[in-house]
């Protein structure tokens, strides 16, 4: 595909405002959606790794639930519980946030379909590391909470930065849940649905050509950083 | 110093039952049992990491007075050595050594020494930049109990000190941790299921089977006077098997056996291997007791060698040397008698 494209049709598809602008916006949302699954999938996935809590498979089941179903109805579910006549709807209508349409939307879908691939390589991290070194660490005077940030996260973070990577990858290849929750702002894979649909092959190339050697580049710069320090 | 009271605690398919222990200060205690005995589990009661998970039911755990049971483990200033070690890996062994004192109010000046000190007794000054990676089972060990003793804990847990160790070093380190516990007047709560590895080191013991203590006390009485046939098994008594006190006689299955200094609550008696002797003919005068029996195995070691004799439904071990074994060989199935005096048989 790389090669069926010229060079000047590449670069006169980057040069289209549309199309940067549609790659940036794909880049950052995933980016956003990684960040939050991090802040709120990292707890999740200790809970998960170390505590025996109650409804823990079914928590376990809701969290898998987005890789099974298909794509357009966790789009739909998502604008029926931010539907107004919804409890959930009215009260995001309250505070003035809207799905439909908007970069939250966009954020909110990607989250959603990026969070279990962070969730289990950031549990399969910890459940790697042995129990026992925050217990020393617990002997020797750190609180739960200073034991995980001075045993645990420091040598979890490859497995963290590994979980945004499977999450940034999988919210940047999502079509069929944002088409439906937010056509407009376009990302990248809509913008490339669009113009294959109205102009054929050879106008949405360019395009997935530019987002596969973006996204490349920027997986191999994080795998890096991943990589970065072994011993 | 640490008193464990009447303390129980559920599991979802383990409990500990009314365990009772009392542990002076510089006592060397010693809890042994077979594995899944509640040993671990005991240990991370006293350092308080079964708080969040389990139930504790009943019962207190107090130290130097104060109770502890509800305390989380990093404000009791209990130290603990895992089997692994469990050192950090991330973080060098200076890192290691020094990790606690940061949570710590300690004198500056006064620590620096102390651990200084720690560091040259331990005889890890040249492993301070290395990582634990690159370190040798017994430098581990050496760095861990650095690391817990430079908090200077009232109590040391060590969970089986010695089962991780090359056998070369096991002396080394049982001496190293006597040592310590001298010069740095410590309290030592060893988890272990070897006795023979934790006699050299502990004073005081106790033995723990499915979650409830069987005997505690001075460990040579442990091993002198088990209170039950499992301690018996445990610390390692051989032909050991159950007895029947009726009109001034001693009943073995039925059959009479001659002894001195019977107990007439004895409920068992026990005879050590080496005071028993093969017999293909008749046997030597002098012996009180003689049984007919057959040789039912033959377990053949560099320095000795163990006859099995079948007696009955019973079978004893009789230790003898190669030399013997050789010149009188025997066959498995082979009839044979045994002897002993009535002196060697004691009773439990």
């Amino acid at each position: 595909m790389v090669t069926a494209s010229t060079f000047s049709d590449l670069l006169e598809a980057i040069k289209d405002q549309e199309v940067l602008e549609a790659i940036t916006r794909s880049i950052l949302t995933s980016l956003s959606a990684a960040t939050i699954s991090f802040i709120f999938g990292t707890p999740l996935a200790y809970l998960l790794a170390r505590k025996n809590i109650r409804g823990k498979r079914l928590i376990e089941g809701i969290i898998d639930l987005p890789i099974m179903i298909p794509h357009p109805v966790i789009g739909i579910a998502i604008l029926s519980l931010a539907a107004k006549e919804s409890f959930l709807g009215n009260f995001l209508h309250e505070v003035g946030i809207q799905l439909m349409g908007t970069y939250t939307g966009i954020i909110t879908v990607l989250t959603f379909v990026g969070l279990p691939f962070y969730v289990n390589t950031v549990k399969a991290g910890f459940s790697s590391i042995p129990v026992r070194l925050e217990y020393v660490s617990r002997s020797l005077g750190a609180s739960a909470w200073q034991s995980f940030f001075h045993i645990t996260l420091p040598l979890s973070w490859r497995h963290i930065i590994l979980g945004m990577i499977m999450c940034t990858a999988r919210a940047i290849s999502e079509f069929g849940a944002i088409v439906v929750v937010a056509y407009h702002p376009m990302t990248a894979p809509v913008l490339i649905y669009e113009r294959f649909t109205a102009y054929g092959l050879k106008y949405s190339r360019p395009v997935a050509v530019w987002l596969i050697l973006i996204s490349l580049l920027l997986f191999i710069s994080m795998r890096f950083l991943a990589g970065l320090k072994k011993r | 110093m640490l008193e464990i009271k009447n303390f129980s605690l559920k599991l979802p398919n383990f409990s500990l039952k009314n365990i009772d222990l009392s542990i002076s200060k510089g006592d060397i205690f010693a809890l042994l049992g077979p594995s899944g005995s509640g040993k671990t589990l005991l240990l991370e009661s006293i350092m308080g990491l079964t708080l969040e998970e389990e139930k504790i039911i009943d019962g207190k755990i107090i130290l130097d007075g104060k109770d502890i049971t509800k305390l989380p483990p990093e404000k009791r200033n209990i130290g603990i050595v895992y089997q692994d070690f469990a050192l950090f890996p991330h973080l060098t062994v200076e890192e290691n050594v020094t990790f606690g004192l940061r949570f710590k109010n300690f004198n500056l000046s006064e620590q620096k020494y102390y651990t200084n000190n720690l560091i040259n007794r331990l005889e890890i000054k040249h492993l301070l930049k290395r990582y634990p990676l690159h370190l040798s089972g017994g430098e581990k060990q050496r760095v861990a109990l650095a690391r817990a003793l430079a908090l200077r804990p009232k109590l040391l847990l060590l969970d089986e000190p010695l089962s991780a160790i090359d056998p070369l070093f096991k002396e080394e380190i049982a001496l190293l941790l006597k040592k310590l516990h001298k010069d740095f007047n410590l309290t030592y709560f060893i988890v272990s299921h070897n006795l023979k590895e934790v006699l050299y080191l502990a004073n005081r013991g106790a033995i723990i089977k499915n979650g409830e203590i069987l005997q505690k006390g001075p460990i040579e009485e442990i091993f002198k006077q088990p209170s039950c046939e499992f301690v018996a098994r445990f610390v390692g008594l051989k032909n050991y098997f159950p007895v029947e006190i009726k009109n001034k006689k001693v009943l073995f299955d039925g059959s009479e056996i001659r002894a001195d200094n019977y107990k007439k609550d004895a409920k068992f008696f026990s005879i050590l291997p080496s005071k028993i002797k093969i017999f293909t003919n008749e046997p030597e005068k002098g012996y009180e007791n003689i049984l007919n029996g057959r040789v039912y195995n033959i377990l053949n070691f560099d320095y000795y060698a163990i006859i099995q004799v079948l007696i009955g439904k019973r079978v004893f071990e009789v230790a003898i040397s190669p030399n013997q074994l050789n010149e009188s060989p025997l066959k498995i199935g082979q009839d044979i008698k045994i002897a002993f005096k009535k002196e060697a048989v004691r009773f439990f």
